[in-house]
């Protein structure tokens, strides 16, 4: 059955709730940091995220992991550019662009280590 | 064909949000100079790809049949002469040294075989996962070789698998829109 948005919310408005709970688990897999500091730091991914243009809940939670692994190695500003460009190209569907991030991403932090 | 040297090429083949990407392929070198390649690439194109585009025949599309793997099929091998006008030819490509010598010739024939035995796994051929470049270098994983990368050049597909993905590609639930229950 597919459930249209209005009919949804009716009666599961907690679908986004769950998704960013979601989101803030999965950072949390990344480092010891506070809730607070994930929940800030998943907001702001969201909105980073809908500014790319991503909407599939499997683009974002991929997005903020990769943001989440960039801020973390801090590669230089070329490769950061570089993954922000690819993330960006329009000719490309989302959940493409954001795999095809990570690969430039893994290839250049590899390259350098 | 003996191969004297194996080398790694990169020809650059488009951009993707403003940055270069590259297409990776082999090249054997005899001793009297005569070159071949071995390549990976898809079994065929996507629809989208080829409409409108007319072949020998005339338009692909008549002549289009889906592969039950996907868009792309499967992965395949070829390889055949390098020269001017062949599938991969690039003056300007990229290399890095592989093999030379005795060792080349034995990699060039594992390498063969590395390519049928990928070939007959029948891997679905994607475009930014497992596919060409992903795949040459499987084959010479395959073979022992643990190739660098060429440096600055952007080879998707090439670089050491990530971690699975915490979805997977069947979950597209968009945010807020609609979920399949």
């Amino acid at each position: 059955m597919f459930v249209e948005d209005e009919q949804l919310a009716a009666f599961a408005p907690w679908l986004d709730a769950q998704f960013r709970a979601r989101c803030a688990e999965a950072l949390g897999t990344r480092g010891q940091w506070s809730d607070e500091r994930v929940r800030r730091a998943v907001d702001t991914g969201l909105q980073r995220a809908a500014a790319l243009g991503l909407s599939e809940e499997r683009s974002v939670l991929a997005y903020l992991l990769l943001a989440t692994d960039i801020a973390l190695a801090r590669p230089e500003d070329a490769v950061v550019r570089a993954v922000e460009g690819i993330l960006s190209e329009p000719a490309l569907p989302e959940w493409q662009r954001v795999r095809l991030g990570e690969d430039y991403f893994r290839q250049f932090r590899e390259a350098r280590s | 064909m003996t191969p004297v040297r194996v080398e790694l090429m990169a020809s650059a083949v488009g951009k993707i949000g403003g940055v270069t990407w590259h297409h990776l392929f082999l090249l054997g070198t005899d001793a009297s100079g005569k070159q071949s390649y071995l390549r990976a690439g898809p079994q065929c194109l996507p629809l989208e790809s080829i409409a409108g585009r007319l072949e020998e025949f005339g338009d692909a599309l008549e002549e289009h049949e889906p592969s039950p793997a996907g868009p792309y099929g499967v992965i395949t091998f070829s390889s055949g002469p390098y020269e001017p006008g062949g599938v991969d030819f690039d003056p300007v490509a990229a290399n890095a040294p592989v093999a030379v010598g005795d060792a080349a010739a034995k990699l060039w024939e594992k390498l063969q075989q590395a390519a049928a035995v990928l070939e007959a796994e029948q891997i679905s051929y994607d475009p930014v996962g497992k596919g060409a470049n992903w795949a040459l270098i499987e084959a010479l994983r395959r073979c022992g070789v643990q190739p660098s990368l060429l440096p600055k050049r952007w080879t998707p597909g090439a670089a050491k698998p990530g971690p699975d993905p915490i979805m997977h590609d069947s979950a597209t639930r968009r945010l807020g829109q609609a979920v399949l229950i």
